[in-house]
């Protein structure tokens, strides 16, 4: 959980109702990204800042919030059931700009689904770096 | 090893086949021999019948209202009125004219300030002492919605329990005020059905607030509470023709309170909320054999209301009530309430239908209804859904790596089993709290891995609702307290005040100084405990149940031992605030119970901000400060819904590595111990690979904390004779 104040707060919903967000930088402990929103039945993107890195595969999981499913992101855009296991993880798509990766998470939200977790990782020859970020579908 | 009868002889033959592939584990229980071959009679996989599929209608809500607010007008007073289904939708809030909208938490009379800076002071929230004595401006709505889902989860087709009946069982002592008894059976239960909760849905308003929130349909349940569960009386269970359907909370004296005092009647200021609700009610009331005065508990019988037949202390006569009609506008108005409830009309068109427990629309189905069937055996077995139907929390294989290898994590195949064997084992037991007498136990079951990660969450048919969120904190409460992390995962906590944290001081409406509430750091508890148990508490070597992370959870250690010596301080459990210490601005209280308090208040706090409208974002989807632990495998952190210190859940092991918990709550806190335990070391048996409890030598009753003054803790307590179709009397003897 974030320790919210309610100005950053304020300014994290205007910044966010683009789609996408300023870049983060991953790790390989995990860390939690900048929450964000994505317009009604519109797309959503990552980006974060691989600089140095040597980005041998990206991925991209997306948990529908207040359940225990997990959805792996092919490079074509298709959801499948991962479960769990770090090697079982398929390849996703991102795209590179500079030293960001731009990652595309869909260009539609699965049905029903309005409130998330994305995980989005990308693995170097030392490991996995990881963060998530809450995301939401914008208020009407 | 205790022998076996010649029934159950016969019944080992049958078994005997696949005996010889487990692997024996080196005795039986009471009900088991420990290689496979159940008691007769302690497993139940037949068919019960499920609740039948009945709703509050917008007339019955409005009918409720009116005989309510004919009640307050006869007593003249003005109240706020919240109505729930039973998966705790908001089907309306009415709020009369010139009702008192400030909510005062007042968990005993107001307390003077003996030492300190604070000196002569009227103790408050502000002065440290987490809600109690917090005057929140414009939250009595709030209080009511909580007060009505109280009433509503606590309750089912077998037990009908009011907040007056929460009041007498999350008291230090039980009974209250009964000195050296231990403390209520659900000590902390308060603090469930959390606004920061992961397995509670939550509503969408039309004025689309939705960022940071979780939506999962439109009326899904369980839904979360904004405050908890209540203990304050008048909140009340709603059954339509016997069945369960929904609950009332009233408040009409600004305060959110309790029940100090079992033994006396509540004076008329004091019951007028109970009345305004039993006036609402009149025509829906709980069946009479099943009310709590019916239903006894260690001894001890509960309560339901303070009056002698419902009806002997109203000042209205409901069936002359007015027409809701008649008092929409006039009377009172339907109010909005964030992320509650909506009121785009202001006409008796925003008065909502419930939902019938057990269709899709309520969130809980039958398992065997499920698109693919049933994943359990046991056909009894009910499992949340989402709008759409499809499960919420459906068995799934763990993503953890206990031990740091993968292979140690529970599979998909073990949590199914592990809820099976806890089914079986609750069907078959003898309820406490459900009437008629040798009902069969309703309750929920969780299963997590050692991320806190929800594995599946299942449960008999007409369990309390309250008992799906509570068993998922105690399967994660026994987990994390086991694990080896958990002392440098509380440490990260940091001390939280409330003023610096929003910003803002809490004004006092009733002219105070601003208020804030502080929340202690978790390494402040972590010392606490290294000091009182050991120097190496909270590093992985110790296997602690939910029994025995409450006794280090109470307000006296020994739990209900409260004399003091030598003129010292009453000793108290390392994870609670202490009881009539004399720095009363860290005294324990309902609404400040310590540890789990603490782990929680900021979500509280920041969802009333929210609802209020000072806050532009709801508290995040999962509770606390927690750290994650595994960010690809579970983003949240490992108490996401809060910790639970009442009895009910073991953590689960593999070959004496910790792989997670199982969590088991809606009847007798014995019943929930035998329930996870007896499930968890058959679901081992069976398995035979490795699966089942933590070796004795590291439960949590082979602690004796080295400032307990040489008591031990706990670690499972079964009942007696707890089956009702067995005379075994100790099914967890040799667990």
């Amino acid at each position: 959980m974030r320790l919210l104040d309610f100005c950053a707060a304020g300014a994290a919903l205007t910044l966010m109702v683009s789609g996408a967000f300023a870049a983060d930088r991953l790790s390989q402990d995990g860390v939690e990204l900048s929450a964000a929103s994505f317009p009604a039945g519109g797309a959503l993107e990552a980006r974060v800042d691989a600089g140095g890195d040597e980005v041998v595969s990206v991925h991209a999981i997306l948990r529908p919030a207040s359940t225990n499913i997990q959805w792996m992101r092919d490079r074509d855009g298709f959801w499948t059931e991962w479960n769990g296991r770090r090697d079982n993880l398929i390849e996703s798509a991102a795209r590179r700009e500079g030293d960001e990766l731009v990652f595309k998470i869909f260009d539609a939200p699965p049905p029903g689904v309005t409130s998330m977790i994305v995980t989005i990782a990308y693995r170097t020859p030392d490991g996995i770096k990881y963060g998530w970020f809450s995301a939401a579908e914008a208020s009407k | 090893m205790k022998f076996f009868s010649s029934r159950k002889l016969r019944y080992g033959l049958l078994a005997a086949l696949t005996a010889g592939l487990l692997s024996s584990c080196g005795g039986g229980t009471g009900s088991d021999d420990g290689n496979g071959n159940i008691e007769p009679g302690t497993r139940f996989f037949g068919k019960i019948a499920f609740p039948a599929l009945l709703k509050l209608t917008s007339a019955d809500v409005q009918k409720i209202i009116a005989q309510a607010v004919g009640e307050a007008q006869a007593q003249g007073v003005q109240a706020h009125i919240a109505i729930v289904d039973r998966v705790g939708n908001v089907l309306a809030v009415f709020s009369m004219n010139g009702a008192d909208t400030t909510l005062r938490a007042v968990a005993e009379v107001p307390r003077t300030i003996q030492q300190g800076p604070l000196k002569g002071d009227v103790l408050r929230g502000a002065d440290g002492s987490g809600l109690d004595g917090l005057n929140i401006p414009g939250a009595a709505p709030v209080g009511a919605i909580a007060k009505a889902v109280t009433g509503a989860y606590l309750s089912s087709g077998g037990n009908a329990f009011t907040t007056r009946t929460a009041s007498q069982i999350v008291q230090e002592n039980f009974n209250p005020e009964e000195t050296f008894q231990a403390g209520g059976p659900l000590f902390g239960v308060q603090f469930s059905q959390l606004p920061c909760s992961d397995l509670s849905t939550r509503f969408e308003t039309s004025a689309g607030v939705s960022v940071g929130t979780s939506v999962v349909g439109s009326m899904v349940g369980p839904r979360r509470s904004p405050l908890g569960l209540a203990a304050d009386p008048g909140g009340m269970p709603i059954y339509k023709n016997g069945v369960m359907v929904g609950g009332i909370g009233v408040i009409s004296d600004g305060t959110y309170s309790l029940d100090l005092s079992l033994t006396d009647i509540d004076s008329a200021l004091e019951i007028q909320d109970e009345l305004i609700a039993l006036a609402g009610i009149t025509g829906f009331e709980a069946p009479r054999s099943i009310r709590a005065f019916n239903i006894t508990v260690e001894g001890n019988s509960l309560r339901y209301t303070d009056t002698t037949d419902d009806r002997d202390r109203l000042s209205s006569n409901p069936a002359n009530a007015p027409d809701f009609a008649s008092i929409l506008g006039t009377v009172g108005v339907l109010t909005d309430v964030l992320g509650y409830y909506d009121v785009p009309t202001g006409t008796a068109a925003d008065v909502l239908t419930g939902t019938a427990y057990g269709a899709p629309e309520s969130g809980y189905i039958p398992a065997t209804d499920l698109p693919g069937g049933s994943p359990f055996r046991n056909p009894n077995a009910f499992v949340l859904v989402d709008a759409a139907g499809n499960p919420r929390f459906s068995p799934k294989p763990a993503g953890d790596t206990p031990g740091g290898d993968a292979a140690n994590a529970l599979t998909r195949a073990e949590v199914i089993r592990l809820i099976d064997e806890a089914l079986g084992v609750a069907l078959a037991g003898r309820a406490q709290i459900r009437r008629p007498l040798n009902s069969r136990i309703q309750v929920t079951v969780s299963i997590v891995d050692t991320n806190g990660e929800i594995l599946g969450v299942a449960r008999t048919p007409d369990g309390p609702i309250f008992g799906t969120d509570v068993s998922l904190q105690k399967a994660r409460t026994a987990m994390f307290f086991s694990s080896e992390n958990a002392g440098a995962d509380l440490g990260t906590i940091p001390e939280i005040d409330s003023a610096v944290a929003f910003g803002t001081l809490i004004p006092d409406p009733d002219g105070g100084p601003g208020q804030k509430v502080v929340l202690a750091s978790g390494q402040s508890y972590v010392d606490d405990a290294r000091n009182f148990v050991a120097p190496d508490a909270l590093t992985g070597k110790v296997a602690f149940s939910d029994r025995g992370n409450g006794n280090l959870s109470r307000p006296f250690f020994p739990d209900g031992v409260q004399e003091q010596q030598n003129g010292t301080p009453n000793r108290h459990g390392p994870f609670s605030r202490p009881f009539n210490s004399a720095d009363t601005t860290k005294n324990w209280s309902p609404f400040s119970t310590g540890l789990q308090f603490d782990l929680i208040g900021a979500n509280i706090l920041q969802h009333v901000f929210f609802i209020l409208g000072l806050s532009p974002d709801d508290t995040d989807v999962g509770c606390s400060f927690l750290p994650v632990r595994d960010g690809l495998a579970f983003p949240e952190p490992s108490m996401a819904n809060g910790a639970q210190i009442f009895a009910g859940s073991v953590p689960i092991y593999r070959d004496g590595i910790l792989i997670g918990g199982i969590g088991v709550s809606g009847d007798g806190i014995d019943q929930d111990d035998m329930i996870s335990s007896l499930g968890l070391r058959r679901a081992g048996i069976f398995e035979g690979n490795g699966l089942g409890h933590a070796p004795e030598a590291i439960r949590s009753d082979t602690v004796i904390p080295r400032r307990g003054d040489g008591s031990r803790l706990r670690y499972v307590s079964c009942p007696f004779k707890p089956f009702i179709a067995s005379d075994i009397q100790n099914a967890c003897e040799d667990l």
